[in-house]
């Protein structure tokens, strides 16, 4: 069957890739031999980089013969650093044995080719020629801005550790190698962007990841052509089994700790260089509405927080269709109490309830949208005159009715109820075709959106995991892990053979 | 047939029990109490016996080709023209019933929630959701069938709400009627019931350690089915007095109108709303066989492409009957067709393969060379 | 999803009209109704539905009323009259003059039973007069006829002097012949303010008569129905005392066991049936102060079974003479005597057989004194 051929193909390149990988990467510059003539090699340099005007050129003289050259940018450099360790040390060389060991001990690496030399120096490291050698040495001198691991703003916790990522990835990868210290936790890295040349590190513990899924995603990796990869969502998008749906199929995270969880239990994390954000997959749809709080609370209470945000995505999702449903199809099912209530409130309100319900909703995304990017007093205020004034004047104006208001406000609060934010923003989305097929068809309507939903999320896969996981296929013990949270002394045994099906099920 | 792709026994389950249980159960007890009266339970249960011997028949058929679906076994078994033909008469016979189940229930929908929609809407979307999972593999139709199972709730919900209301005198004397009309609501007891039969054309598609096992999934399947439809149609038909019952066309939903609760008034509106999904399984349940017995006719050609083309057929060729009567004829026409494809051909064809010996062990080498010759 | 996209857009370019849509803004919602039959075979319907709170000048509700041969067109008469319009999907009460109730009550019921979206379970109730006058009336404590009267009926409900049902549970009863109905009984009092006065008798669609408020009870509680708050008083002393209220025993029912038990004596073609009633009950209100004594007790049990046989054997008669077989002893008779109930005409049977009560008190309780 077609689906499944495609999946054997995969696995076949996927092959092929590992065996390319293990040869040298083609190179971006065509390859340059260091010469024997220094000046061959000088011009070479200052070539490749046009002349800039950051990089400077430093003859340097010990007591053997010839001159060595020191390359370096200086806006990418550490100039105490060359001034402390080399200039001072190449004062005492007198012998090429000296020479060699001093390099050493400076943490350099000898290089033939000139060319790859280059790209070192490009990400602030230094070359130093030495006349008449076939060779050259780099030496780290790169200096590093980094900023403070505080703790994420979008993905704070009231109980748990406070450290979060920063734009460094040795730094993010140091921060998770120190929450997980064991000997399996391996780190691959791939250098992606024509111009930018990211470097992005995936992450996975080895026996706990699914093999098939780490090779998957390397070889979704080698695929990627992107000129410049500056951030994790041009990533996402490459790597995605459907870039179509909705719904984010990976999580991203600011959270070390949040990060080192999901790689215990098994996910892989896909780090890049200058983005705070950590990529997480395989995930499940349920992976959206953990928090690592559930964790960190009692049992008890991590549940019933689990609920309500399932709850809100239910609310956030179908509640303006439901009212809508009801207010221009099936009143009937208004109680008797309410009747009149709910007719008092719509009798003068001018436009079709699909409309009010349209006007409200875009009126709330406006303030989001406006709110995000403004300093936050700023930000308070447009929320103080969006919430409180468009909302109480739009009503007395009688354009809109109280209960719509309601309705709105309770489905923009579920919908920010929900931890990671991409799936707050599907949710958002989801929401319109559903308020548009309730003003069509009712209560038939909702329950056509919701089960094509419902339908596409069964077919979801995330990195060919079945992504609506212990629901479909159902597990049981699946849903005692993963959904609801069970105290931690209790363990439900789901490991081997389970794992086996849930791989089995997959593609 | 790949291990990934298999489905499991509980998937299977609900397999069977989501393309039987649909839109039969809102009408069940009328259909049955018009044959047998108040003994129409009886029917019921006698039904779900009677079921179970021709699920021992078309297992006993199926399990002797393991390896193949069925519509390749009957090239084996009957040559490879009457085969053919024999495969052609499954897809008809598929898409009727599908044509069937889109009918009858918009025609539900639109006398109890929508007079005034016309009905190709209705029609559309159901198709379009039965097309949308259809068009995928197996093992991704069971796994959202399993989850919409959960719905099955809502009718034992609903049968909860009928408890204090329930005349158990209603159904007394038992057999009254007889054992003439009882079996007469037999055959409408089990016109609810059909799809019973399809594991044995996914039957290379289940994952299963012994053949026995499938046998007993799909017992487990017929009692699961047989109980549901048994207590629903006892209750209705202590909740309605005999002569009610014969004015109540759809007695579940009649039942449903009756009850309000302090939050939700009205609770037929939304059963009947939810309930297209439990009526949808059944029709991508046909679909999917419809394209499956389609796409073992016509090499070559994606079966993805052809629930498009059986959709649409389907989704056409149901506009045409509006009228009542025809309705009904039609649904009498494909009960007769029913017995013709999941009795009497299954019987035919496993006779013949008694006749003709036992397939080697290996079918899938008999496959090959049937291939190449 | 990428396929759903461009077919959600092409639903949508289709779809432009929304065909059933009802606005909830356009409808007068009727919430309580009057059926009646007008001296002419007419038929008037009349509706009342509460006013808007933004429309309102003084009146709260808006009462118009109707009529036709059948009860649609009567309908259509009352949609000319209203500005809006009239949907009764949420009637919470509908009232049958009595007028009507004593010809055939199932020929204008048939359109709430066939219309997919009436209200079946709006409560019903037979008034002692013509329906819409109810309707009509001002009441004082509740603005609104609908609630009063529903709320009425439900107080009723929990003291079981009516029993718990809408136009929707008595249709089975209504048709099944084994059993009759029994449907609340409206009257006014002489201020003219509405006031239950008990329960109409039915035969088959057609009533026949009323029972009092006090015997209601006492059928419902043999017909095995206890409302939360049943209460029964009897007077269980003859005593020449000066204050007659002192003779008065006042009792809350706390729990019963009801059964009826048919014998039919082929040869003869008579049918007995014997209704059991075994009552726990409560004493809440007895002046006498004399339960510290169990013989007492055991007296008062005896004395109060005595009266309440006897009063069921009062209400055994008056449902007899309007044939109307409340406690269905027909429907038994045709569960354990098939072939008797075949051949015999239980309408016509009926009057002419014999109900034994038996009926057993048990006091159990005194509240907190004695």
């Amino acid at each position: 069957m077609g689906l499944f051929k495609a999946f054997k193909h995969t696995k076949n390149s996927a092959k092929k890739g590992q065996k390319q990988e293990q040869l040298v990467e083609p190179p971006d510059i065509p390859t340059f031999p260091v010469s024997f003539d220094m000046n061959k090699n000088r011009r070479y340099i200052k070539e490749t980089l046009y002349y800039t005007e950051d990089l400077v050129e430093k003859s340097l003289r010990t007591e053997l013969p010839g001159t060595c050259h020191l390359f370096y940018i200086e806006t990418m450099s550490d100039t105490d650093k060359l001034n402390s360790y080399l200039y001072q040390k190449l004062r005492d060389i007198d012998s090429e044995v000296k020479l060699e060991r001093m390099l050493q001990d400076m943490d350099s690496a000898k290089m033939v080719h000139l060319s790859d030399a280059v790209s070192e120096l490009l990400s602030g490291k230094s070359i130093l020629l030495l006349e008449g050698k076939g060779h050259c040495y780099i030496l780290s001198t790169n200096s590093v801005v980094k900023r403070d691991i505080g703790e994420p703003d979008n993905e704070q916790v009231i109980r748990g550790s406070h450290s979060g990522f920063i734009e460094n990835i040795g730094v993010n990868i140091q921060l998770i190698r120190n929450l997980i210290s064991h000997p399996t936790l391996q780190v691959n890295y791939t250098t992606l962007g024509e111009l930018s040349q990211t470097k992005t590190a995936m992450m996975y513990m080895e026996g706990r990841a699914d093999p098939e899924v780490v090779d998957e995603i390397q070889r979704r990796l080698k695929k990627i052509k992107v000129d410049q990869l500056l951030n994790n969502g041009v990533l996402e998008e490459y790597l995605e089994d459907n870039i179509y749906s909705l719904f984010p199929q990976f999580i991203s995270t600011e959270r070390a700790d949040r990060a080192a969880l999901n790689l215990l239990d098994g996910r892989i994390l896909i780090l890049t260089d200058g983005d705070p954000t950590v990529l997480v997959l395989p995930v499940t749809f349920f992976s959206f509405f953990q928090s690592t709080d559930d964790y960190n609370s009692r049992w008890a209470a991590g549940n019933f927080f689990r609920l309500i945000r399932v709850i809100s995505f239910l609310l956030a999702v179908t509640l303006p269709g439901i009212y809508i449903a009801i207010i221009s199809f099936h009143f009937e099912i208004i109680p008797f109490g309410m009747t009149y209530v709910i007719k008092d409130a719509v009798e003068h309100i001018p436009y079709p309830p699909l409309v009010e319900a349209m006007i409200m909703e875009l009126t709330l995304e406006l303030i989001r949208e406006a709110g995000i990017r403004l300093p936050t007093p700023i930000g308070q205020t447009i929320g103080i005159v969006g919430g409180l004034v468009i909302g109480d004047a739009v009503v007395n104006a009688g354009f809109i009715s109280s209960i719509m208001i309601i309705v709105v406000a309770l489905t923009a609060i579920s919908s920010f109820v929900v931890p990671v934010h991409e799936m707050s923003m599907a949710m958002r989305l989801l929401r319109y075709p559903i308020m548009i097929m309730a003003s069509m068809l009712g209560f038939l309507g909702i329950v056509f959106c919701l089960s094509l939903y419902l339908i596409h999320l069964c077919k979801l896969t995330s990195i060919g995991q079945p992504f609506f996981y212990p629901f479909a296929p159902l597990n049981a013990k699946g849903l005692l892990n993963r959904f609801i949270r069970l105290p931690h002394t209790v363990y439900v045994e789901n490991s081997p053979k389970k794992k086996g099906k849930g791989q089995s099920q997959k593609s | 047939m790949n291990v990934k792709m298999k489905i499991s026994h509980p998937q299977l389950f609900f397999f069977i029990v989501q393309t039987q249980i649909g839109v039969g159960i809102l009408s069940l007890s009328f259909s049955v109490h018009e044959e047998a009266g108040w003994d129409g339970w009886m029917s019921v249960f006698l039904g779900g016996i009677g079921i179970q011997l021709i699920i021992l028949l078309l297992y006993a058929l199926s399990s002797r080709y393991p390896e193949h679906i069925l519509f390749h076994a009957m090239e084996l078994i009957a040559g490879r023209l009457t085969g053919r033909l024999i495969t052609t008469a499954y897809t008809i016979y598929f898409i009727t019933v599908a044509i069937l189940v889109l009918v009858i229930y918009k025609n539900i929908i639109l006398t109890w929630l929508f007079p005034a929609t016309p009905g190709w809407v209705i029609q559309l979307l159901l198709i379009i959701s039965a097309w949308y999972l259809s068009r995928e593999k197996l093992h991704i139709i069971v796994r959202f069938y399993v989850f919409v199972s959960a719905l099955f709730l809502l009718v034992v919900g609903v049968l909860l709400f009928a408890l204090g209301d329930l005349n158990p005198l209603y159904i007394f004397p038992i057999g009254h009627h007889g054992i003439g009309p009882i079996l007469k609501g037999v055959m409408a007891a089990m016109q609810a019931m059909l799809g019973f039969s399809v594991f044995m054309f996914i039957f290379p598609y289940i994952e299963y350690k012994k053949k026995r096992d499938v046998l007993k999934t799909a017992t487990f399947a017929n009692l699961f089915t047989t109980a549901f439809y048994g207590i629903t149609v006892l209750i209705t038909m202590m909740f309605f007095s005999p002569p009610e019952l014969k004015l109540v066309p759809q007695p579940l939903l009649y039942m449903l109108k009756t009850f309000s609760t302090p939050v939700i008034d009205r609770l037929d509106l939304i059963f009947l709303a939810m309930w297209i999904v439990s009526v949808t399984t059944s029709l991508m349940t046909y679909v999917y066989l419809a394209s499956l017995s389609g796409a073992h006719l016509l090499k070559g050609v994606k079966r993805k492409k052809l629930t498009l083309w059986t959709s649409g057929a389907i989704f056409f060729i149901a506009m045409g009957p509006t009228n009542n009567l025809t309705i009904s004829k039609f649904a009498e026409g494909v009960d007769y067709f029913s017995i013709v494809m999941v009795i009497v051909i299954p019987l035919l064809l496993y006779l013949l393969s008694l006749i003709r010996g036992k397939p080697s062990s290996k079918g899938g080498q008999q496959h090959e060379t049937t291939h190449s010759s | 999803m990428k396929r759903l996209i461009p077919l959600s857009l092409a639903i949508l370019l289709l779809l432009s009209g929304c065909w059933d849509s009802r606005q909830l803004r356009d409808i007068t919602i009727a919430k309580s109704a009057a059926l009646d039959l007008l001296d002419d075979g007419i038929y008037q319907s009349t509706i009342s539905s509460p006013v808007p709170r933004k429309y309102q000048a003084e009146e709260r509700t808006l009462v118009v009323s109707g009529t036709g041969h059948t009860i649609r067109e009567a309908r259509m008469a009352l949609d000319g009259k209203v500005s809006e319009q009239i949907d009764t999907a949420k009637l919470r009460i509908l009232v049958l003059g009595e007028p009507l109730a004593r010809k055939n009550i199932f020929p204008p019921l048939d359109i709430m039973y066939r219309d997919p979206r009436s209200s079946l379970g709006a409560k019903i109730a037979v008034f002692d007069g013509v329906g819409s006058n109810l309707i009509h009336m001002k009441l004082t404590d509740k603005p609104r006829t609908s609630e009063f009267v529903a709320e009425l009926l439900e107080t009723a409900e929990s003291n079981t002097i009516v029993d718990d049902i809408n136009v929707q549970l008595i249709c089975p009863i209504m048709m099944d012949p084994g059993e009759d109905m029994i449907l609340p009984y409206i009257g006014v009092d002489e201020e003219d303010n509405p006031r239950l006065i008990g329960n109409a008798l039915f035969n088959g669609d057609t009533m026949t008569g009323s029972l009092s408020v006090e015997d209601s009870t006492l059928l419902l509680l043999m017909k095995g129905k206890l409302g939360s708050a049943t209460f029964l008083t009897e007077k269980v002393h003859q005593e020449e005392e000066e204050d007659d209220k002192d003779n008065y025993i006042t009792l809350r029912i706390r729990d019963t066991a009801a059964s009826t038990e048919v014998t039919v004596n082929h040869a003869s073609d008579e049918v007995t049936a014997n209704v059991k009633l075994t009552m726990k009950v409560e004493a809440i209100e007895y002046p006498h102060n004399e339960l510290t004594e169990k013989e007492n007790i055991a007296k008062l049990n005896t004395s109060l079974e005595e009266q309440f046989t006897a009063e069921a054997g009062e209400i055994f008669k008056t449902l007899q003479e309007s044939n109307c077989d409340a406690l269905g002893i027909g429907r038994r008779v045709l569960v354990h005597h098939p072939d008797f109930w075949d051949t015999h005409k239980w309408n016509e049977l009926y009057p002419e057989i014999t109900i034994e009560p038996e009926i057993k008190v048990e006091i159990v309780d005194h509240g907190i004194i004695n």
